[in-house]
């Protein structure tokens, strides 16, 4: 069943990653069968993210001259990904922006001087 | 990092996040995206990564709790359910035997699926940290005296050639000091600092009694204001004569 996948992540990145969590297993055939978990666990996000995507691009729909270019470029931005890995039990929280000035946050007395 | 004894090579925390990236652009790719934002992109390589530690911590409890160091089939298994966090069909029989488990069947299907688009691969079948360095060897090792004797046996090996190296690069200094006669810091056999030839020699004197001025035209007249002056004056001899300035450490 292994062997037929195409294995987008190496070999050695999968040892690497399970050695530092103490899982060393001379047997090759493992360490394929965490690789072909790892990459259905992404391929699962992509494609839960990958509705999210088209779920907000498909919900405008008021003229088609706008819908056609949006599908072209599909684009994976960090909403769409926090969604999905909401779902896999992953809390992922990207502020969308910095502060703006040095003085934001700080108390209005020491702002004005 | 806490890599076993077995692999003295360690992987860089920079070399892996680059990898992972690109493996989880490839499986992006291969799901439908064109684009990605490179924080997003960054954030779900960490994640992959994260998944797999976290696959091989949950085998190596399980192998642990029966006894056992080296994690197997069974071991990975069971990890493998734990992680399935919707569940998975056959969940709730306790005496469910673990290779017809759900998990793998869903894995199963996944790899059918994914067996249907064939794509190239991507990356090539390497080991990182065996291509350019085999690791080092220390001197006790392999067995060789260090040069220097201040160097201890347990250190690694020196790189072969590098007297020769450092030989070479100083005739290519010295050489290029002769053609263009720049000020160019060359290292000498005994390790002082040597200046060219035909430097002026300069004394500053503080003094009273010598007044003596006569700035010279190679200057360019610059002292004039300071022959007029009085008793405390600075005065500066120039003094041309061809001889080397050697200044040590």
């Amino acid at each position: 069943m292994l062997g037929s996948v195409v294995r987008k992540i190496p070999d050695e990145l999968v040892e690497h990653y399970l050695g530092r969590s103490g899982f060393h297993c001379p047997d090759l055939r493992l360490t394929r069968l965490v690789a072909v978990a790892t990459q259905k666990f992404l391929s699962d996000i992509a494609s839960d993210s990958l509705q999210h995507c088209k779920a907000r691009v498909a919900a405008p729909i008021k003229d088609n001259k706008s819908k056609q270019p949006k599908d072209k470029r599909l684009v994976l931005t960090m909403d769409d990904l926090s969604k999905a890995l909401r779902e896999h039990g992953v809390n992922l929280k990207h502020p969308e922006y910095f502060a703006d000035s040095p003085s934001a946050g700080m108390a209005p007395s020491t702002r004005e001087e | 990092m806490g890599t076993p004894a077995k692999h003295p090579r360690a992987v860089p925390r920079h070399l892996q996040a680059a990898v992972s990236t690109v493996s989880t652009a490839q499986i992006l790719r291969s799901s439908g995206y064109s684009a990605a934002e490179p924080t997003a992109l960054r954030a779900l390589s960490d994640i992959a990564g994260r998944y797999i530690a976290s696959l091989g911590r949950a085998a190596a409890a399980f192998a642990e709790a029966r006894g056992r160091t080296e994690p197997n089939v069974a071991d990975a298994v069971l990890a493998l359910e734990d992680h399935a966090l919707g569940g998975f069909p056959g969940a709730s029989d306790p005496t469910r035997p673990l290779l017809c488990s759900g998990a793998l069947a869903e894995l199963a299907q996944f790899v059918a699926a994914v067996r249907e688009v064939p794509f190239a691969k991507p990356l090539p079948r390497r080991d990182p940290g065996c291509g350019s360095s085999d690791g080092w060897e220390s001197f006790a090792a392999a067995g060789r005296e260090p040069r220097l004797r201040h160097v201890p046996q347990w250190l690694p090996c020196f790189p072969e050639g590098w007297e020769e190296q450092l030989r070479v690069r100083c005739q290519e200094a010295a050489n290029d000091e002769k053609d263009t006669g720049q000020v160019v810091t060359v290292m000498n056999g005994n390790g002082k600092r040597g200046m060219p030839e035909n430097r002026e020699k300069l004394s500053f004197l503080l003094g009273q009694k010598r007044q003596r001025v006569k700035p010279s035209d190679k200057h360019g007249g610059a002292f004039e204001p300071f022959t007029k002056q009085g008793e405390n004056s600075l005065s500066i001899e120039c003094i041309s004569s061809a001889s080397n300035l050697v200044i040590g450490p």
